[in-house]
């Protein structure tokens, strides 16, 4: 979306924390937490505008914070310009005060749970952090699986419980932690866009057809049973979380969004309402067949020509709370609420994704598969490794670089290089260069690997949904198996393999054959990149139950992986379903306090586990079979632990399937009990697969000092190194019983798992063959403004720098210790950048001469050792003015070009150059 | 760092503010020490009390537990470089709740003839140093816990680092410990992976009669000791801290090991704040600070924030 919704910062505490403060009074206060304190603690996270969002703000008066902050940011920059710094100083100061004020919202704390008890005491008792008194709110689906709830200013409260509630009707009965997720879509990210010219709800639209799948269910010891069943009727709601808008809505909210083109699907929210709209002319369906009049879900007639978007009962899902539609929107109106978009589909597909391990571990490769399947990926970092600055720029700003491109330069090194080649010599870009290339290397042995695929949304049949609505025959117009995607259309492609993670088991994967027919192009002509699914078969089930109401698959026309995907029935398990009752707060405590962790990546885990172990044994064997049963419980296992959180009571996976003590013989054990528990020794999933070294940095440690300490006994033991020990042909007897332990005891498995094999293959490709070669001098003049500044500037800004690095360095060990994820490591960056730039901005307001303050600093023979980051971190959009300036605003960068001389993953490109004259106005403007 | 006398030692970190390479080891050491103190200290004053005839109550340990984290929280937000309170704070919660009162206090690891005779046998004098080494981290260990069972638990680039035995090649270590091993001086554990070693109990001596040939007053620079005691080195035991350090042969004046030297010219005088009245520190040649780090960070600001704000006037006044 190119109309961005800004970053807000909240606070984030821990409950230990808060239950730690107690004030004179007895309860629980902190005090004088200001935005730089709560950064240095970690306690500061950015959340996106939502709904909530924008409520709280109407609620505090603040009208058009984004323009807002846009403005600040703007006078900010000319700011920035001005050559005399004490007059600019606290001018700045005071524009940096005022977006804090904006961007920060006091009212909205995120508390990070520690135990339940914290959690009843902090619901029961409140606290107060800079003289606001807090009371709980809601727990997001993705912030209670973290154990975070979100608490609001209790001033606030009653008007934002009105608005949560937004008029339905209270006396209805839910699962309570269900009605906390609808709830929770209030703190959806969005963009809201205007109100449709006519909106219906209709009933969804449900099919019947006979299929083959596995029904899965576990006994009352917590162990899968399976049965096939062969041909029995299935039932099937397609319309499951999408509707239809007519295509001038969807081009009219792309134009708000900033786009140009219609959207060719988009992610709503609205006030009980999530799902997907897709661009289908249903007005035009309907006259077609003769239907002027549509019943929505509560009955009532409406002409079709006045409506715009049409939404199914599983999009809207508390339809049942209000009388009618207009109830609906009229209570939207009243507290506020609009349509808003969350996420929107590309004009265009990539013609290049990548997979990752779930996707490949179950296929049955020979080593030739895995050579092919590799040789894409191989090829795209061994072009980048020699050095090619050209090639450097294709990697990192992609392959599709456009001249409106100009106008938004990044300030980093690939920009540097478009503009002056030689900046190659700089070891900062040369290290970057290694970072970059050395996490595409470790991120291939994962098995993320480059294949011909993309990323589209799920979509059901809308002609079937259209039919439906209109009261009409549902027959759709594709068949069982079929699908419609006009990228591999347009591709002249007709089969693919489809995968959605997260998946365990080959059962997970669909081949699907593409088809298209002159009125499939007329109906689906504005869905340009949605994968449209027919009505008619299990896809949804087999792919680990997809719903349409935002889920994407993953489909690839690679030949070795349509050529060795075996199709399996789909897996069904059985679902079993939680009491509903009228909700009180207490209940959506517990709700949440069930909710809290999350187990599903941990059953993952185990699966791709006993893919490891399975590689250890023949095919055909009873324990190749028994964990091929193992794997396909998997998805069981996986609901289970989904089903908890909704808080019913389901069986986690069975302990002596990962656990090896739990397989150990008791003295009292029967024969029978004996022979199973050896059975289940000997395929016990209890170690990460090898390749997962690269995933977790802690297992990497412990197997790289696994490795090396064996190695160091061994040279104390025996006299020789381990590699010695195990080439030696003739081992005494201590030796051979070294060698056995050392085998046993390894912390991860080594079996020829598929991903395991990957792994091994990229890391003879690679390993110990890259290297930072700095040979040559570097003038870090072509970075400079070539301002001069007083020394008192320059300690100053020194004393920032160490401060700085200090904190940098510490900010990483936290991370690294704290396993946090690469969007959390990202945010908690973006932070420290934000801050620290602000500290040196108000020092030195001047964006030319901060910038040779810096660089000195950074770059200069006596600080050699320095750290340059802080260079590039601070001040590097004004480097990257700097090299314009003096290049004249000219740039060059690779386009594609089948006569070009550039060769990279496999196409040709040229360079190509141009001048950002947009750019250079705008300079001049602010000089 | 391993030290004899960890009371004296702890004393010496909370006057003189120093914090090891890894924060958890001072954590761990101060939070010993002041439950210790607190401990004791109520202890006396119960007594004191039973004596008068009046009734106490000691504190609990949930009692003490907070005074002493508050404690060691002070100590480090004086002497730790950009310490952030919250985020040590769970740490240092957790490592006063896990560990016990229990301080060392050893005057000396003694060593007995029957030991150094074994230890002359070794082929080289690296060996003979690592293994001296070994020997001493073993009885230390064996003083802390009667269940160690001459158990050396530090790591190989310790006690290397603590024998003075320098390497070219790392493989060179293994080959000094694998010798030990062949002789039967040292056995290894029986994980492969645990590089922990055990002294052969036919060489080490835990208690005897016979007065010991050496008395290793601290612990560090162990291999000096074994070289002394060989009589092959020049050596001065340092006046501040007790090391043994190399001398030259008519070297009379050095009294003091080159690092306390170069702490004492780096080292610090303690002057008292002219607004606050704290005292802190500063460097020994400094006679111009008159105020703490927290005061003169004040001052500078509130200079620039009225320097600032003059020109901010006056430049609105030109506007206008």
């Amino acid at each position: 979306m190119n109309k961005s919704s800004f970053q807000r910062y909240v606070f984030k505490l821990n409950s230990k924390r808060i239950l730690e403060a107690v004030n004179e009074n007895g309860r629980y206060e902190i005090k004088d937490l200001d935005l730089e304190t709560a950064r240095k603690n970690d306690e500061l996270i950015s959340l996106s505008e939502s709904q909530l969002m924008r409520k709280i703000d109407f609620l505090n008066n603040v009208n058009n914070a984004s323009e807002q902050i846009t403005q600040i940011k703007s006078d900010t920059k000319k700011l920035k310009r001005k050559k005399n710094i004490v007059v600019s100083r606290p001018l700045i100061r005071e524009k940096y005060a005022q977006l804090d004020t904006l961007i920060f919202k006091k009212d909205y704390i995120n508390v990070v749970i520690e135990s339940a008890k914290d959690y009843q005491i902090l619901c029961r008792d409140g606290f107060i952090v800079n003289g606001i008194e807090f009371c709980r709110f809601l727990g997001t689906t993705g912030g209670v699986k973290k154990n975070t709830i979100v608490f609001v200013n209790k001033a606030l409260y009653p008007q934002l419980k009105e608005f949560l509630d937004n008029g339905r009707d209270l006396s209805k009965e839910f699962i309570p932690a269900k009605l906390e997720a609808y709830n929770a879509l209030v703190c959806s990210a969005s963009v809201p866009v205007s109100l449709p010219k006519g909106v219906i709800v209709i009933s969804d639209c449900i099919t019947h057809f006979l299929d083959t799948y596995i029904e899965l269910d576990d006994n009352e010891k917590g162990y899968p049973v399976e049965n096939l069943r062969v041909d029995e009727l299935q039932e099937l709601n397609d319309s499951d979380g999408y509707g239809m808008g007519m295509p001038q809505l969807l081009l009219r909210w792309a134009n708000e969004l900033g786009e140009d083109y219609t959207l060719p699907g988009c992610v709503i929210r609205n006030s009980f309402c999530k799902g997907t709209i897709y661009p289908v002319d249903f007005q035009s369906f309907c006259v077609e067949h003769g239907v002027t009049e549509i019943r929505d879900v509560w009955g009532e007639l409406h002409n079709i020509l006045d409506i715009e978007l049409v939404l199914t009962e599983s999009m809207l899902k508390l339809w049942d709370s209000y009388s009618s539609i207009h109830s609906y929107l009229n209570n939207c109106e009243k507290n506020g609420y609009t349509f808003a978009i969350t996420k929107n589909s590309e004009e265009k597909l990539e013609n290049e994704r990548t997979t990752n391990y779930q996707f490949i571990q179950s296929y049955d490769f020979s080593d030739e598969d895995i050579d092919a399947l590799v040789e894409p990926t191989i090829c795209d970092i061994k072009d980048i490794i020699h050095q090619d600055y050209k090639k450097t720029i294709l990697y990192h700003k992609g392959t599709s670089l456009k001249f409106e491109y100009d106008y938004q330069l990044d300030g980093n090194f690939s920009t540097a290089l478009m503009i002056e080649p030689c900046v190659l010599d700089d070891i900062f870009v040369q290290k970057q260069i290694y970072s970059m290339i050395k996490k595409r290397i470790d991120r291939a042995k994962i098995g993320v690997l480059n294949i011909p695929a993309n990323y589209s949304l799920v979509s059901g049949d809308p002609y079937s949904l259209c039919q439906h609505m209109c009261g009409l025959k549902v027959t759709g117009l594709l068949q069982k198996h079929q699908v419609y995607s006009k990228y591999w259309t347009d591709k002249g492609i007709t089969k693919i393999v489809s995968f959605r993670a997260p998946m365990t088991s080959h059962n997970n994967i669909r081949i699907l054959d593409v088809v298209s027919t002159p009125e499939m192009e007329k109906f689906y002509f504005y869905m340009t990149t949605p994968t449209i699914f027919n009505s008619w078969d299990m896809c949804a089930d087999a792919m680990n139950g997809f719903d349409k109401d935002g889920d994407a698959v993953i489909n690839s026309s690679s030949p070795i992986l349509i050529d060795k995907t075996i199709e399996l029935p789909a897996i069904k398990c059985i679902q079993k379903k939680a009491a509903k009752k009228v909700p009180q707060e207490t209940d959506m405590i517990e709700a949440n306090i069930k909710s809290f962790g999350n187990a599903v990546g941990s059953v993952t885990n185990k699966i791709t586990g006993m893919f490891e172990v399975q590689a250890g044994f023949e095919q055909g064997t009873s324990e190749y079979i028994e964990l091929e049963k193992r794997i396909r419980a998997g998805q069981l296992y996986q609901q289970n632990a989904i089903d908890k959180t909704k808080g019913i009571e389901s069986h986690p996976m069975p302990k002596e399937w990962y656990i090896a003590s739990e397989c150990n013989i008791n003295d009292d054990d029967t024969p029978d009990v004996c022979a199973e528990k050896q059975f289940n020794k000997r395929i016990v999933a209890n170690k990460k697969p090898y390749f997962m070294i690269y995933i977790y940095p802690e297992l990497k440690k412990q197997y790289d000092t696994y490795v090396k300490n064996s190695d160091i006994k061994c040279q104390i033991r025996f006299g020789i190194t381990l590699s010695d020990l195990e080439r030696k042909s003739k081992k005494t007897q201590d030796e051979k019983v070294f060698w056995e332990n050392y085998l046993q005891r390894v912390p991860v498995g080594t079996n020829p798992c598929v991903i395991n094999r990957v792994c091994w293959k990229v890391e003879k490709e690679f390993d110990n063959k890259l290297s930072i070669k700095n040979k040559k001098e570097f003038d870090y003049s072509v970075y400079k403004s070539g301002c001069n500044y007083s020394s008192e500037l320059y300690e100053e800004i020194y004393n920032l720098y160490k401060e700085y690095m200090n904190e940098l360095k510490e900010y990483q060990i936290t991370a690294k210790a704290q396993r946090i994820t690469n969007d959390e490591k990202m945010m908690g960056k973006y932070q420290l950048r934000y801050f620290f730039s602000k500290k040196c901005y108000i020092i030195c307001p001047n964006s030319e001469m901060l910038c040779d303050v810096i660089l000195d600093i950074c770059y200069s023979e006596k600080n050699t050792n320095n750290s340059k980051q802080f260079a590039w971190d601070m001040c590097g959009d004004q480097i990257i003015q700097n090299m314009l300036k003096k290049h004249d605003y000219e740039i060059s960068y690779p386009v594609p070009d089948i006569n070009g001389n550039i060769v990279f993953c496999g196409d040709k490109y040229s360079m190509v150059n141009i001048t950002l004259k947009r750019q250079k106005e705008e300079d001049e403007e602010l000089c | 760092m391993l030290v004899l006398n960890e009371r004296d030692y702890a004393k010496y970190v909370l006057e003189n503010g120093i914090i090891e390479k890894n924060p958890s080891q001072t954590i761990s050491l101060l939070a010993r020490y002041l439950k210790k103190e607190i401990k004791e200290d109520e202890q006396r004053i119960y007594d004191e009390c039973k004596a008068n005839g009046l009734t106490y109550r000691k504190k609990t340990n949930a009692q003490i537990r907070p005074l002493v984290q508050e404690k060691i929280n002070n100590f480090f937000k004086e002497y730790y470089p950009y310490y952030t309170e919250t985020k040590w704070k769970k740490i240092i919660r957790q490592i006063v709740i896990n560990k016990n009162c229990s301080l060392r206090e050893t005057e000396y690891i003694p060593i007995y003839k029957s030991e150094l005779q074994q230890i002359d046998m070794l082929s080289s004098i690296s060996t003979q140093k690592t293994f001296f080494t070994m020997l001493v981290i073993a009885k230390l260990y064996n003083l802390d816990s009667s269940t160690n069972n001459n158990w050396v638990n530090t790591n190989i680039k310790d006690i290397f680092k603590l024998a003075n035995t320098v390497v070219k090649k790392s493989n060179q270590k293994y080959s000094i410990l694998h010798e030990l091993f062949s002789l039967g001086y040292i056995h290894c554990s029986n994980k492969n992976e645990n590089l922990n070693m055990q002294i052969s109990p036919s060489i080490i001596i835990n208690q005897s009669d016979e007065e010991p040939i050496l008395k290793i007053p601290t612990l560090t620079n162990l291999g000096y000791e074994y070289i002394r005691y060989r009589k092959l080195g020049y050596f001065r035991r340092c006046k501040k801290c007790n090391t043994l350090f190399r001398t030259k042969k008519y070297d009379r004046k050095s009294s003091i090991c080159p690092s306390c030297l170069a702490k004492e010219n780096v080292l610090v005088k303690i002057n008292q704040c002219e607004k606050c009245g704290k005292s802190y520190t500063t460097q020994r040649k400094d006679n111009k600070s008159k105020l703490c780090s927290d005061c003169q960070k004040k001052h500078s600001k509130e200079l620039s924030k009225a320097r600032n704000e003059q020109y901010y006037h006056r430049i609105m006044t030109l506007s206008n």
